[in-house]
C-alpha cells in the first residue's frame, strides 16, 4: 500500500525526467474551497494539499472536507499537469481514500447501537485554469468530476427478552455503500514557484 | 495553426468531459444485512403426547421455573420440557430424565400428578415413577394466549418442538428496503422465540415465586396475562376448568397463602379470595410503578420485587414491603433499593431475594421496616428461589445451586448443576 502511494506520488516525474531541458523543481502549496454538486444537491468542499512543481507537472499530497450527504476527510495525491506553453490550463486528478467522520455508540434499555462509517475510494480529476497574480502566486478555476465512495454499518445488539436467556442471536448488522458521483467547481490558491 | 487546433481539441475535450460526467452524477447505495432468524421444527400432535414420557436426561441450557415435590425437583426447561432431578441428597443431585413438552414455561404438582402446560394445552403427567412417567390427559386450548409471537399461530394440527437458528445475508438496493421476510410468517428475526418464565404446602409440590401456577387443594390456579383460571383436581388424572375470571392487566406470577392468592402484575398487585376455590373472588389490589414484579406473602406481609428493564417497564429496582393484614386496604410499609431483583422467597424471619448480577441475598426480616441484610452470595446472576428445610435452590444463569443456611454464620454451597449455554 505504502509502496503504491509512492510510485502515484511520483509518477509524474517519471514522465518528465527524460525531457533534456534542465529546469528546477519548486514546492507548491495549493488551498481550494468549492462546490460538489450531485443528486442530494450542493455541498461545500476544501482542499489544502502541497508538492513538488517539477516542469508543467505538479505532484503531492492534500487532505478535504468534503461535506457531501456524509462528512469525510479524503485524504489524496494530487496530480497537475499544465498545458500549452504557458501553462494556464491546467488538467489535474486527485486519486486517494476518503476517510470517515463519526463512530456513536448508543446503548438503551432497549438495546445497544454501534454506528460507525468506514472509508472507501476517492478520485477527483478534471480541467482547470489559472490566474497568475503575483511572483509566486496564482489563482485558479477549476471543474471536474468526484467519485466518493465509503460504507456505513450500524449493529443492533438486541438483547434478551425474558431470563434466563440462551441463544442470542447475533447481533444483526447492517452495512450500506454508498458511491456518488458529483460535478465539482473549485476556486484554488496557488503559493510558491 | 497547432495553437487554434490544440485549444478546439481541448474544448471538444471538455465539452465531452463534461457530457460523461452529468451521466455519472448520481447517488447509488447497496445495503448489506446480515441477521439470524428462527425457523420452526414441527411435529404432529400425536407424536409430540407420544414422547410426553421419561426420556433420557438432558444437560440444563435454558432453564425456567422450579418445583419441588419431596425428593424430586422438577425444572423447566423453556419450551422444551422438563428436567426431573433426584435431590435425594442435597449435595449430590441427580438429573435422572427429561419429559418432553413443547412451549413448556409452567408448571405444577399435586400427589404424583404433574401438570403443565405445553402451548395453549394443559397436559397432566402421572409421575408416580419419575422414570417412567405417563401423559394421562391433554385439556385444549385452555391458554389462548400462548401462540407463537406477533399473532403468529401455527398449524393447529401440528407444534413447534424446536427452533433452528439461521443466518442470513442480503444485499440489495437501499431504496428497495429490506426482503427478509421470504413470505415466512413462521419465522422470528431477532431475540430468540422464547416466552417468560412455582410456594404451596404438601402433597402439593412448592414452586418458585415467578410461578404463573399454583395448586391449592383441590384446584390448580393459572394465571395469563390478563385472566385467572381456576381448574379443579378433585380427580386428579382429569383437571377440569371451573372458571375463566378477568383478574386484571400485565399479570406474571401467582403466589398461594393460606385463602387467597396474590396475583404479581406489571402494574400492581391483585389480592383474590378463594374461600370458595372454584370461584375466586377479587378482594383488593396495590398499585405500584410499571415494572416486572414477582410477589410473595407470609400472610402479614407481601413482598413484591420491581425490576425495571427490556420488557418490564421504566419503574426502579426495589423491593416493596406491603402491609397485608387487611387484605382490603393493603399500604406500603417500606421500599428497598435493589439491583436487578428477580424472584424471592421466605422461609420464617429469612427472605432470599435473587437480585440478577448482584447474586443472592439473604435478609433477616423479623422487622420488615428494617431488613438486616445477612448474606451477599455472589458471583452468579439469580433468577429464582425456593428456600425451605434449610436449603435454598437457587436458579441462575450458569446452574442450578443448593446452599445450606442451617448456620447462617455459615450458608454454604451444597451442590451446583451446571447450565450449558
Amino acid at each position: 500500500m505504502k509502496r503504491w502511494g509512492i510510485i502515484l506520488l511520483f509518477l509524474p516525474f517519471c514522465l518528465v525526467a527524460q525531457q533534456k531541458k534542465t529546469v528546477k523543481p519548486g514546492w507548491r502549496s495549493i488551498a481550494t474551497a468549492g462546490f460538489s454538486a450531485g443528486e442530494s444537491g450542493a455541498s461545500p468542499v476544501f482542499q489544502l494539499s502541497g508538492g513538488i512543481r517539477y516542469s508543467r507537472f505538479f505532484s503531492g499530497i492534500g487532505i478535504g472536507y468534503d461535506l457531501y450527504e456524509f462528512n469525510s476527510f479524503p485524504l489524496f495525491a494530487d496530480w497537475r499537469m499544465g498545458l500549452g506553453k504557458q501553462q494556464l490550463v491546467f488538467v489535474y486528478a486527485m486519486p486517494g481514500y476518503n476517510i470517515p467522520g463519526k463512530f456513536t455508540k448508543e446503548v438503551s434499555d432497549f438495546r445497544t447501537v454501534t454506528e460507525r462509517q468506514m472509508g472507501g475510494f476517492y478520485m477527483d480529476a478534471g480541467i482547470g485554469y489559472r490566474i497568475p497574480s503575483g511572483i509566486l502566486s496564482r489563482l485558479s478555476f477549476s471543474a471536474g468530476y468526484v467519485r466518493k465512495s465509503f460504507a456505513h454499518k450500524k449493529i443492533f445488539a438486541n438483547p434478551c427478552g425474558t431470563v434466563p436467556c440462551t441463544d442470542l442471536p447475533a447481533p444483526e448488522k447492517y452495512v450500506y455503500r454508498y458511491n456518488y458521483g458529483l460535478i465539482t467547481t473549485k476556486l484554488s490558491w496557488e503559493l510558491g514557484k | 495553426m497547432n495553437k487554434k487546433l490544440t485549444v478546439e481539441m481541448l474544448s471538444f475535450l471538455l465539452i465531452t468531459m463534461m457530457l460523461g460526467m452529468t451521466a455519472c452524477v448520481k447517488n447509488t447505495c447497496k445495503q448489506k444485512h446480515t441477521y439470524t432468524y428462527f425457523e420452526p421444527v414441527y411435529k404432529t400432535k400425536t407424536e409430540v403426547k407420544a414422547n410426553i414420557k421419561s426420556n433420557p436426561a438432558r444437560q440444563l441450557e435454558n432453564t425456567g421455573k422450579i418445583y419441588i415435590l419431596g425428593n424430586f425437583i422438577f425444572l423447566n426447561e423453556i419450551d422444551k420440557g422438563i428436567h426431573v432431578i433426584d435431590n435425594t441428597n442435597p449435595s449430590a443431585p441427580k438429573n435422572i430424565a427429561f419429559i418432553d413438552i413443547p412451549g413448556n414455561v409452567d408448571m405444577a404438582v399435586k400427589g404424583n400428578m404433574l401438570y403443565a402446560d405445553m402451548y395453549t394445552d394443559l397436559v397432566a403427567i402421572d409421575i408416580t415413577d419419575p422414570n417412567n412417567v405417563k401423559e394421562k390427559k391433554v385439556v385444549d386450548g385452555i391458554f389462548p394466549e400462548r401462540y407463537w409471537g406477533g399473532g403468529f399461530v401455527a398449524n393447529r394440527n401440528a407444534m413447534v418442538v424446536d427452533w433452528v437458528k439461521k443466518e442470513m445475508t442480503v444485499t440489495e438496493n437501499c431504496e428497495e428496503g429490506d426482503a427478509v421476510f421470504n413470505g415466512r410468517a413462521d419465522i422470528f428475526y431477532s431475540a430468540a422465540p422464547s416466552n417468560s418464565a412455582g410456594a404451596a404446602k404438601s402433597p402439593v409440590g412448592v414452586g418458585g415465586s415467578m410461578a404463573r401456577f399454583t395448586i391449592v387443594n383441590d384446584y390448580l390456579y393459572a394465571v395469563n396475562s390478563h385472566d385467572l383460571l381456576s381448574i379443579s383436581l378433585v380427580n386428579a388424572a382429569d383437571p377440569v376448568v371451573k372458571e375463566d375470571i378477568a383478574a386484571g392487566f400485565d399479570i406474571q406470577t401467582i403466589y398461594p397463602f393460606e385463602d387467597y392468592l396474590f396475583l404479581g402484575s406489571m402494574g400492581g398487585m391483585y389480592i383474590f379470595d378463594i374461600s370458595n376455590p372454584a370461584k375466586p373472588v377479587a378482594k383488593s389490589n396495590f398499585v405500584h410503578a410499571t415494572a416486572c414484579d414477582p410477589v410473595i406473602s407470609d400472610g402479614e406481609y407481601a413482598y413484591v420485587t420491581l425490576r425495571k428493564g427490556t420488557n418490564c417497564g421504566p419503574a426502579a429496582d426495589e423491593l416493596l414491603v406491603i402491609d397485608v393484614r387487611d387484605l382490603l386496604s393493603p399500604s406500603l410499609v417500606k421500599t428497598y433499593s435493589m439491583t436487578s431483583p428477580h424472584g424471592l422467597s421466605k422461609d420464617g424471619d429469612l427472605l432470599f431475594i435473587c437480585d440478577g448480577k448482584d447474586g443472592l441475598k439473604t435478609y433477616d426480616a423479623s422487622d420488615v421496616r428494617n431488613l438486616r441484610l445477612i448474606k451477599t452470595i455472589d458471583g452468579m446472576e439469580t433468577y429464582d428461589v425456593i428456600a425451605m428445610n434449610k436449603v435454598a435452590l437457587v436458579v441462575a444463569k450458569d446452574g442450578l445451586y443448593q446452599y445450606s443456611y442451617a448456620d447462617l454464620a455459615n450458608i454454604r454451597l451444597l451442590s451446583k448443576i451446571t447450565i450449558n449455554k
